[in-house]
C-alpha cells in the first residue's frame, strides 16, 4: 500500500484552487459518518479480480486494537460496514462485533458466505440488534461461472448458506462483479436471488489493474449497464453497486455518487485510514491521528485533487462526483475510464415533483443531525443531506412530531416544500 | 435485526421568536442541488396518505459499496 507523504508526487499549490472548488461544491464535513472496517486481510476465496489492495497474508488487528478503535470514531460514526478480506475469519470476530454493536448505530457485514461454522455464524448474526443485514458476494449464477471468478469451488456451499441466512429472518442483499463469464446472464443471477429470498441483488463494475481475461470492454459493460437500469425500472430490488460516470453514456445515467473521502472512510487491517475500499492511499494511521487531523490532510486534498476539473462544470456532478478515482488509480490513468466528456450535461433538466399529503398526516424524523460550521448534515446510512443553518427552526419543530399542516402554518410554503423533499428522501416519515 | 428508524437525538439551539406567525426561509433551505425540487399541496381527505417511502430503499443503498 501507499502512504500519501511517501509515494505520492503532489504540488498543492497548483491545487489549491480546483480543490477548494471541489470542496465547496461537494460540503465536506469535518469528520467521516461511515466507517468501513477491514477486520481482516486473510480470505478463503481467491478471487481474480479482488477489490482488495493488500494480500491475503492474514496481516489483522487483534481485537483490543479494534476495542481501541471502536472507541475512538464512536462520536463520528453514523454507521459501519464490516468487511475484510473475508471478515468472519478473524479470530475473535464476535467479540468485535459485539464491540461495534455497542455503538448503537447501523452496520451492514460484507460477506462471501464461506462460513466454516454456518449454524454459529447464523446465531451470532441473529443476535445482532444493529445489524442491518449481509450483503454476500455471488459472482455466478452456476457452479462454472462461480468458478471462473472466484477460482473457489464453493458455489453450492454459498448458495446453502444464503438460502439458510433467509430462512433466519436475516436481510441478504447479494453482489455481483460484472464479468466476461457471467454479464451475459445477469437474469440468471437475478432468478437465482429472487428464488432464494434476498432482499436486494446488487452488480458492481469490476475496481482494479487491467484483467483482459475476464474484464469487461466499455460496449461490454455499456450493454450490461442499460440492462441493470431496465430491471431496476422494474423491480427497484436491483441495484447498481458502485459508481458509474454519469456522462459514461449520452442518456446521462447516474449511478452512485461516490461518497469515499467525503462522508466515508475505510479503516484496513493495519489500522491505516483510505478514502476508499479499493485506493491503496493512506492518510493516517488511525491510533497516532485524531479523525480531525486525518480529514483535514495533505492526503485527503490529494484525494479531492483527483476529481477531474472538467467534472465541476457538470449539471450532475453532486450524482457523480467524477467516477472512480480508485479506478483511475488501478489503471495509471487521469481520471476514471468511463468518463466521456463529450457527454457532460451543462443543464440539468429540473423536473419539480407534486405530492398531494393529507394536511393531518403526522410526521416523524428518519435522520439524525451532524452539525457544521455551513448547517448541518441530516443523515440515515448513506444518505446525507446538506441543509442551511436557516433550517433550524424547521428541524427542531420536526423533533415534535407535528402534523404537516403546522409546518405551512408556522413556516410557510418554502418550508413544507423543504419537508416535501426529505419525505421524497425518506428521510422524514408521514403516517 | 433491522433498525429502520433513526431519531435525531441531537437538540439544535435556536431562538424562536416568531410564534403565533409565519416565518420567512430562503428559496431554497438545502446545500445540495442535486436533490429534487418538490411541491407540496395539502389536502383535506379521509383516505390514506398514498406517499410511502419504501424503508428498504436506504437498506439498499446501504448493502453498496460507496
Amino acid at each position: 500500500m501507499y502512504e500519501a507523504s511517501a509515494n505520492f508526487h503532489y504540488s498543492f499549490q497548483a491545487q489549491t484552487n480546483q480543490v477548494s472548488k471541489i470542496l465547496d461544491k461537494i460540503k465536506l464535513p469535518d469528520t467521516p459518518s461511515v466507517f468501513t472496517l477491514e477486520l481482516t486481510s486473510a480470505c478463503n476465496h481467491h478471487c481474480e479480480g479482488c477489490g482488495n489492495v493488500f494480500s491475503h497474508d492474514e496481516e489483522y488487528l487483534k481485537y483490543d486494537d479494534w476495542k481501541e478503535i471502536i472507541n475512538k470514531i464512536k462520536k463520528h460514526a453514523f454507521s459501519l460496514r464490516v468487511t475484510g478480506g473475508e471478515c468472519t475469519l478473524h479470530p475473535e470476530f464476535d467479540l468485535i462485533i459485539k464491540e461495534i454493536e455497542k455503538l448503537k448505530v447501523p452496520y451492514v457485514i460484507f460477506t462471501n458466505g464461506d462460513w466454516m461454522s454456518p449454524d454459529e455464524m447464523l446465531n451470532l448474526f441473529k443476535s445482532c440488534q444493529h445489524c442491518d443485514g449481509l450483503l454476500i458476494s455471488l459472482h455466478g449464477y452456476d457452479a462454472e461461472s462461480y468458478y471462473s471468478f472466484v477460482k473457489t469451488e464453493a458455489f453450492d456451499r454459498i448458495v446453502a448458506n444464503i438460502e439458510k441466512s433467509v430462512k433466519a429472518g436475516l436481510k441478504v442483499a447479494l453482489n455481483t462483479v460484472l464479468n466476461k463469464y457471467n454479464y451475459q446472464k445477469i437474469e440468471k443471477i437475478v432468478k437465482l436471488g429472487k428464488s432464494l429470498g434476498v432482499f436486494s441483488i446488487a452488480f458492481s463494475r469490476y475496481c482494479g489493474q487491467n484483467l483482459n481475461e475476464f474484464e469487461l470492454s466499455k460496449q461490454e459493460f455499456l450493454t450490461v449497464f442499460h440492462q441493470i437500469i431496465q430491471f431496476n425500472k422494474h423491480d427497484k430490488s436491483i441495484v447498481f453497486n458502485n459508481c458509474v460516470p454519469a456522462c459514461f453514456d449520452s442518456e446521462g445515467y447516474p449511478t452512485k455518487a461516490c461518497t469515499s473521502g467525503i462522508i466515508h472512510c475505510t479503516i484496513g487491517p493495519d489500522g491505516f485510514v483510505r478514502p476508499c475500499t479499493h485506493s491503496p492511499l493512506k492518510l493516517g494511521k488511525i491510533n497516532e491521528k485524531s479523525i480531525e487531523e486525518i480529514w483535514r490532510s495533505d492526503g485527503l486534498k490529494y484525494w479531492h485533487s483527483l476529481i477531474p476539473e472538467n467534472c465541476l462544470n457538470c449539471a450532475l456532478f453532486n450524482q457523480c462526483r467524477g467516477g472512480c478515482r480508485a479506478t483511475a488509480y488501478h489503471k495509471n490513468l487521469q481520471q476514471d475510464p468511463f468518463i466521456n466528456f463529450s457527454n457532460i450535461k451543462k443543464t440539468k433538466d429540473v423536473e419539480t415533483q407534486t405530492l398531494k399529503i393529507n394536511s393531518n398526516a403526522r410526521l416523524s424524523v428518519n435522520y439524525r443531525i451532524k452539525t457544521q460550521d455551513f448547517g448541518y448534515f441530516l443523515i440515515n446510512r448513506n444518505r446525507h443531506i446538506p441543509v442551511k443553518k436557516e433550517a433550524a427552526p424547521i428541524l427542531s419543530y420536526l423533533n415534535k412530531s407535528p402534523q404537516i399542516k403546522d409546518i405551512e402554518d408556522k413556516y410557510g410554503k418554502q418550508a413544507l416544500n423543504f419537508v416535501g423533499t426529505l419525505i421524497v428522501a425518506g428521510l422524514v416519515l408521514i403516517e | 435485526m433491522v433498525q429502520q428508524k433513526d431519531q435525531s437525538k441531537i437538540k439544535i439551539a435556536f431562538n424562536s421568536g416568531t410564534r403565533g406567525k409565519k416565518s420567512t426561509f430562503p428559496e431554497n433551505l438545502f446545500l445540495d442541488e442535486s436533490l429534487p425540487q418538490v411541491n407540496v399541496i395539502l389536502v383535506n381527505q379521509s383516505k390514506k396518505n398514498k406517499i410511502k417511502t419504501d424503508p428498504n430503499e436506504l437498506l439498499m443503498e446501504f448493502h453498496c459499496e460507496v
